[in-house]
């Protein structure tokens, strides 16, 4: 791999990690605070994609990435008004199939409104140049501007969590959950805000990942379980876990697109250049296999390695 | 899931009554391809006995053990693929392998895949259960693009059933020999799932479903439980899927994805997961609703979602659910002191109903369809999309419906109350 | 002899707070040992660590010679050790006698067995009939454990921990919240069902404790601070200034 290459590869897999996480680091505060795994927190950072090119139609782009999480958050805190809270006392199985069923209804529902196909939208004019140079090659001032919003987002959900009273009452119920319902703070409230903000987070991602990542109805569907990956490798209910679990699923797939090298290839360094006669098929496969191709597999085989020697994840205590 | 009108404890059936219905249900099987001749009928019998048999594989684990599986498909299609290859590889080799066997062989397989899948699962239930399964399902699912010799790329792995020669009298060119193969593994793993529920181990699985961590204070491994559930729904998915190669002859990944998953997940909610046959009646339903529907309007899925949604909120039993309180509201004798109420209830629902699909058509009309013009006939009104009057009208009907279901339902449940208190005086 | 259970410096710690700290205690075979102490002294910490709920820090758990400490609660059980809980713990959408049925199983040896039905296991059928009848369950044996009334399902409770078959038994208030005339009945039944069993029981109830128990531990802020008869308990000072005394004036 030459080193420009490399370069890139660091900074969009930094990238696309930290993404990962403004999605991860929602959908852990609402597990840990309120038990509920939300299926349809994918689906949100869809519906953030889709407003945000609505309203960047209508508003332009920066506008967008106010009101879209805005409205994603109102709608996630409804949800969990008017939905969520109903089924709480069917338990967890039936908060669960709530919201699988929940992210069925908005995938349709997009469909519904934007149709099958992607949409076209484009990275904003203003940040539509290329920011620096490496070895010749440009880098877009879009991706680095989706860097800075993640990074402080980051941060800001940092400072809020170490040093304000609300960061104090959600790390409370990050490492005792049952404790925070006898503090005698609001619960309902609580919850119904933290399920609006994990929303309104996942929204924003899906505004500054929309011109990026294809914005389609599909995109749900494709990132939400590669969202669990994460949280289950991270360790349930970890911040800290999810955040390394993001950067290295991050990192994983980026590096793998950018391999281009595959079995044949490594048979072809010590003079093997095509597969023996005597192979079955499926030897066959595996000969032309490359790693790009085993890139969309690696974030499962790190779960299921991670079930196998680890399976409290890599921050968690609670087996 | 605690709505004592949907769960009817467990009572010991007496013999009798058990034959009762094997019997009522063997006839079933027989009689359907009577009832419904021509090859298009049995065609779709054979899917929806198929989804059947899926569905009830699936019930093992969310309705019995309480395990919310989003992978299941994996080893209905894994089962599938089995076969498919089991068929391909004894036609090329020329051995004479008696076809209706062949479910067997799928079904081995998954189970045995299964019994790896359940020993990365079950360390945890709940949501930890559902998220590994999950990854599971989009690990083989993603892996399948890397071996196109197991999975066959686009166009999937074909077979061709007769390949296989005759056997038990029939050669396999017709749905109806399909039928009989599918109503034979439909009644004989139906027949093994009940036993299965009877048996020490499936009473373990019922236990592990009420409270997990109780179980292990008795001596027994949840874990161990939880992974034989999974196992024997995975064998079961197996045959099915196995079922499905040898209907349809043709196996593609999409049968073994995200999509397949859901459905039986749809299927087996819907039709009602605490009732050994709920998950029938639910593959039958969702089934036929898939055929028809989806001939009638776009939405079709989006009706699924709504439905499910539905149940989920407001009637977690499912429709086995809905009939049995039914039954036991004709059998309480108060159902004539109930039916003015009841009558009102179902009115203002459908009132509410007709709003939402006149909304979802016109939704999808303006949206995905904007092509097919503005003008569409739903429920037999004329309505457009450029209309105010048109959304008004879907959006007066919900709001109006919602409104009256309200309080129908609370002076209903107040009823139910005094109803149930004088029973009891009386 | 070797005693029931022989607990050794027995540590728990959650982060930097140490809720066990250090805890020696013999409880001999067949004795009814009563462990008492004020709110927040570790008791049902204690019972979590023994059962295997929870995984001591430090120290060991001997039962009947055997370190148990940091099992699994399965492997406790299996080992003949079986515990009932404060908050009732049974089995809610199942009838009682499911839930008697799920607690015999190991001990008949049918286990995860799938060769017949369990209505069919004459063993079974006749242990959960001695089991309703000891538990004065029999007329609500095909309800479902969650429609009982309280001290009907604290009598389950009981039930499921005794038809383990287990040797020595951790009751862990056995009576709580029970009224009086309540808790007088389940005296009886504890006493009936317990015959010739080693009991170990957290109790708040002093007329309970020192009517039944053969002898008595103190546990005051994660150490055992006594152990005697009852006589030898009332009579200590250190218990009377740590516990008694406290609980006399309150009442």
């Amino acid at each position: 791999m030459s080193i420009d290459v490399l370069a890139f590869s660091l900074l969009n897999g930094t990238l696309y990690g930290m993404l990962l996480f403004l999605l991860a680091s929602g959908l852990t505060l609402i597990f840990s605070m309120m038990g509920v795994l939300n299926f349809a927190h994918a689906s949100f950072f869809m519906l953030g994609a889709y407003l945000g090119f609505e309203f960047s139609q209508g508003l332009g782009f920066f506008p967008a990435l106010i009101l879209a999480p805005l409205c994603v958050g109102l709608i996630g805190a409804g949800v969990e008004r008017f939905g969520l809270r109903r089924v709480h006392r069917f338990g967890h199985l039936g908060e669960l199939l709530f919201t699988f069923g929940l992210a069925f209804v908005i995938e349709e529902a997009v469909q519904m409104i934007w149709g099958r196909s992607p949409q076209a939208y484009p990275v904003p004019a203003a940040l539509d140049f290329t920011a620096f140079e490496i070895f010749g090659t440009g880098y877009p001032a879009f991706r680095l501007f989706m860097l800075a919003v993640s990074a402080a987002i980051f941060a800001g959900l940092a400072l809020l969590l170490n040093r304000t009273r609300v960061g104090l009452i959600v790390r409370a119920s990050l490492t005792h959950p049952e404790m925070v319902s006898m503090l005698g703070h609001n619960v309902p409230l609580v919850f119904m805000s933290v399920f609006g903000a994990g929303s309104a987070l996942a929204a924003l991602g899906g505004v500054i990942a929309g011109p990026i990542l294809v914005t389609q109805p599909s995109m749900a569907a494709g990132l939400g379980p590669i969202l669990f990956v994460i949280v289950v490798v991270g360790g349930l209910g970890s911040l800290g876990g999810a955040f390394a679990a993001s950067l290295i699923v991050g990192f994983i797939q980026t590096f793998a697109v950018a391999i281009d090298f595959s079995v044949a290839d490594a048979f072809g360094l010590i003079g093997v250049t095509a597969p023996p006669a005597a192979l079955g098929a499926l030897l066959r496969d595996v000969w032309n296999v490359s790693v790009s191709q085993v890139g969309p597999v690696i974030p499962y085989l790190l779960l299921v390695a991670m079930l196998i020697f680890r399976p409290m994840g890599l921050a968690g205590k609670r087996a | 899931m605690t709505d004592n009108a949907i769960n009817t404890p467990a009572q010991p059936r007496p013999l009798a009554a058990g034959l009762l219905w094997t019997g009522a249900a063997l006839l079933l099987l027989v009689a359907l391809p009577q009832v419904f001749p021509g090859r298009a009928a049995v065609s779709t019998l054979n899917y929806l006995g198929t989804m059947a048999l899926f569905a009830l594989s699936y019930n093992v684990l969310l309705g019995r053990t309480g395990l919310l599986s989003l992978g299941h498909a994996t080893f209905f299609g894994l089962g599938g693929f089995i076969a498919s290859h089991a068929v391909l590889a004894m036609a090329d080799a020329g051995w004479s392998f008696p076809l209706p066997l062949i479910p067997a062989i799928g079904g081995a397989g998954a189970f045995a895949l299964g019994i790896f899948g359940g020993w990365l699962a079950s360390g945890r239930g709940g949501m930890p259960f559902a998220m590994i399964t999950l990854g599971l399902a989009e690990l083989v699912f993603a892996a399948a693009a890397l071996f196109p010799s197991i999975y066959g790329s686009e166009e999937g792995i074909g077979i061709d059933r007769m390949d296989l020669g005759a056997s038990f009298g029939l050669d396999y060119a017709s749905a109806a020999d399909i039928y009989a193969i599918v109503a034979v593994w439909l009644a004989l793993c139906a027949a093994g799932l009940w036993f299965l529920a009877k048996t020490p181990l499936g009473l373990l699985m019922t236990a592990v479903r009420d409270n997990a961590e109780r179980v292990e204070f008795l001596g027994f491994s949840a874990r161990r439980i939880r992974m034989s559930a999974y196992a024997v729904a995975a064998g079961v998915a197996g045959v099915a899927g196995s079922l499905a190669a040898l209907n349809f002859e043709i196996m593609t990944v999409h049968e073994l994805g995200a999509g397949t998953s859901t459905l039986v997940l749809l299927m087996t909610y819907i039709g009602g997961t605490r009732h050994f046959l709920g998950p029938v009646l639910g593959a039958v339903v969702i089934g036929l609703m898939k055929l028809w529907l989806s001939d009638i309007s776009p939405a079709w899925m989006m009706y699924f979602g709504l439905l499910f949604v539905f149940v989920v909120m407001a009637a977690p039993g499912g429709l086995a659910g809905i009939l049995a309180s039914g039954i036991g509201l004709a059998r309480s004798g108060t159902l004539g002191a109930q039916a003015h109420l009841l009558g009102a209830i179902a009115a203002a629902g459908a009132i509410a109903f007709a709003g939402i699909v006149v909304l979802v058509e016109l939704g999808y009309r303006a949206g995905l369809d904007a092509a097919l013009g503005p003008d569409i006939t739903v429920l037999g009104l004329g309505l457009n999309t450029q209309s105010a009057g048109s959304w008004a009208l879907g959006t007066v009907l919900l709001l109006v419906g919602a409104a009256a279901l309200r309080p129908l339902n609370a002076r209903l449940a107040d009823l139910r109350h005094s109803l149930a208190k004088t029973g009891e005086t009386a | 002899m070797t005693a029931a259970l022989d607990i050794r410096g027995l540590k728990k710690a959650f982060g930097p707070v140490e809720i066990i700290r250090g805890v020696d205690l013999e409880v001999r075979k067949g004795e009814r040992h009563a462990l008492i102490g004020p709110n927040g002294a570790g008791k049902s910490t204690l019972f979590h660590l023994i059962s295997g709920r929870l995984a001591p820090t430090s120290g060991q758990i001997l039962f009947e010679g055997r370190d148990i400490a940091g099992h699994a609660p399965a492997e406790i059980c299996r080992a003949g050790l079986s515990r009932s809980f404060q908050i009732t713990n049974i089995f809610p959408e199942m009838t009682v006698l499911e839930n008697l049925r799920c607690a015999v199983l190991w001990k008949l040896g049918h286990r995860y067995s799938i060769l017949r039905p369990v209505s069919g296991l004459a063993d079974v059928a006749e242990d959960c009939a001695r089991l309703l009848d000891q538990l004065r369950l029999s007329h609500r044996r095909d309800a479902r454990a969650d429609s009982l009334t309280y001290p009907e399902q604290r009598a389950l409770e009981l039930g499921l921990a005794v038809a383990s078959g287990a040797r020595t038994l951790l009751l862990d208030e056995p009576m709580a919240g029970m009224s009086h005339s309540e808790t007088a009945q389940a005296l009886r039944l504890i006493m009936e069902v317990t015959e010739g069993r080693t009991l170990l029981m957290v109790e708040h109830d002093m007329g309970v404790i020192f009517e039944m128990a053969d002898r008595i531990s103190v546990l005051v802020y994660g150490q055992v601070i006594a152990t005697g008869t009852p006589e030898e308990i009332r009579r200590d000072p250190a218990v009377k200034e740590a516990y008694l005394g406290s609980t006399e004036e309150a009442a």
